[in-house]
């Protein structure tokens, strides 16, 4: 089932010839490159706190990766406030919860976009108890079942520092992109987002300095080149 | 920090920078132009002098030079005491000052090792200010050989009331102008200070520093105009579509 009218503010949807989207176009590059040796396959995003711009982040890197051709599954793994439902706008009556408690089959749940090659699976019903879902074996399980469909999957996921969610998801990540909000995100909140994920062995890729103010010559000018504007 | 990294500073901070100067130069303004009165100072010049005579002859030693110097710092008190000022009031009631206004007014100055004395006083009218300075002169040297017993004191100059005078407090455009540069400087000094204090991240410098990682990627924030879909000849483009995807219909 295809959703019309989603995406409402996916930059790299809606204008993919803008310096933003080759952003992150250049993300997915780096990513592909941070690890030669091992095939990136299962990503998330963290961050120290809320509105860092991880949702905005790593939905826009599924995007680029549909974009290059791989099918991608972008799963909301954030169980407390989910948002990706509202993005996509698609509803959150069934989601990652609902096959975890096994109320529910997979295919029910992944869900198409309006872009090719991405589908969404959003949260489900919130449930009490998210960290110990999360760390599942069922968990473990639905992600191998996963792997074998999909190209890529991408998490998103809750602040490090408020809960432990997603040190749990990083465990099941072959790598982890840290998203900083520049110029609001004190140094020492950072090193200990950074030890956090280090502490549970998570493999951080870098870093996305987020709401970077722009120079005027940016270097990404050569992008318009020719177009028709 | 390099120069470029300065000017970064101040360009970020650029808004508060302007903001504190035309507040501060503003305010200034406002207060020099609307609630500040001109001040004008008038000034009269006193001697103490005293000789004696040796067959008829005025001699002066080094040593009534120096008592003469010493009396001045008396008589500096001895003209903000009651007993003159309260003499002035009554002899010259036309000024219609109290004791403690014309006090308040009065500037009693002396060069170092210099016998002579400036007694200045400063009012909103020139004419005024003259009018004080001559009344305290005359009074004072009336009333010294009574106090002292002893007649030293000569009026050198009057001050005069018809004389044309300009202010003696600064002009509000040396005020405005003088604002301008102090909160110029003060701001700018401000806003370093914010810069030092900061202590989060802004830049790749940071992030490796801090982090001790690489930086994948840096994402400007989304501008509304780049959320708008672009379109090529009228013709509305798919997501990961090339430039030509009009063409191709």
């Amino acid at each position: 089932m295809r959703q019309q009218n989603s995406e409402n503010n996916l930059v790299t949807v809606l204008n993919p010839k803008s310096p933003i989207s080759e952003s992150y176009r250049s993300l997915r590059t780096n990513i592909q490159y941070a690890s030669v040796d091992q095939h990136i396959k299962v990503l998330m995003v963290a961050s120290a706190k809320s509105g860092e711009g991880k949702t905005t982040t790593i939905t826009n890197l599924a995007v680029t990766y549909a974009q290059e051709g791989k099918k991608v599954l972008l799963i909301d793994g954030d169980l407390r406030k989910p948002s990706l439902h509202h993005l996509f706008q698609l509803s959150n009556r069934i989601g990652l919860t609902s096959v975890l408690f096994n109320q529910q089959l997979l295919p029910e749940v992944i869900r198409d976009t309006t872009v090719d090659n991405l589908s969404v699976m959003t949260s489900g019903p919130i449930p009490p108890n998210p960290s110990e879902i999360l760390g599942s074996n069922r968990m473990q399980y639905l992600l191998e079942e996963l792997k074998e469909t999909f190209d890529v999957i991408l998490f998103d996921t809750p602040p490090v520092l408020a809960v432990t969610d997603s040190l749990v998801i990083s465990s099941y990540c072959d790598g982890v992109v840290l998203v900083i909000l520049a110029g609001k995100m004190k140094k020492s909140l950072v090193q200990k987002t950074k030890a956090s994920l280090e502490h549970v062995q998570a493999k951080i890729l870098g870093v996305v300095l987020n709401n970077n103010t722009r120079s005027k010559s940016n270097g990404h000018t050569y992008y318009y080149y020719g177009s028709n504007e | 920090m390099e120069l470029k990294q300065y000017m970064r500073v101040i360009r970020k901070r650029l808004l508060l920078i302007s903001s504190i100067v035309v507040i501060v130069s503003a305010l200034v303004g406002v207060k020099g132009f609307m609630f500040t009165q001109d001040v004008y100072q008038s000034t009269a010049k006193l001697i103490v002098s005293q000789s004696f005579k040796v067959n008829g002859t005025e001699i002066m030693d080094w040593s009534n030079v120096q008592t003469n110097l010493l009396l001045i710092s008396s008589y500096k008190e001895i003209i903000y005491s009651s007993a003159i000022l309260n003499k002035v009031v009554t002899e010259f009631p036309e000024l219609n000052e109290t004791p403690a206004n014309i006090a308040s007014k009065l500037v009693i100055s002396s060069a170092n090792d210099s016998q002579v004395m400036n007694i200045s006083a400063v009012d909103t009218t020139y004419k005024h200010a003259a009018e004080i300075v001559n009344a305290v002169s005359k009074v004072f040297k009336e009333e010294i050989p009574k106090i002292m017993k002893v007649d030293n004191v000569t009026i050198l100059s009057e001050a005069d009331s018809n004389a044309i005078a300009s202010p003696i407090n600064s002009s509000p455009i040396v005020s405005v102008l003088l604002a301008f540069i102090v909160s110029l400087m003060l701001a700018v000094g401000l806003v370093f200070l914010l810069d030092y204090l900061d202590d989060t991240i802004k830049s790749e410098e940071d992030v490796n520093s801090v982090l001790d990682l690489p930086m994948l990627s840096y994402i400007s924030r989304i501008s509304r105009s780049e959320l708008k879909t672009r379109k090529s000849r009228g013709v509305q483009q798919k997501a990961g579509e090339g430039a030509y995807a009009a063409a191709k219909q």
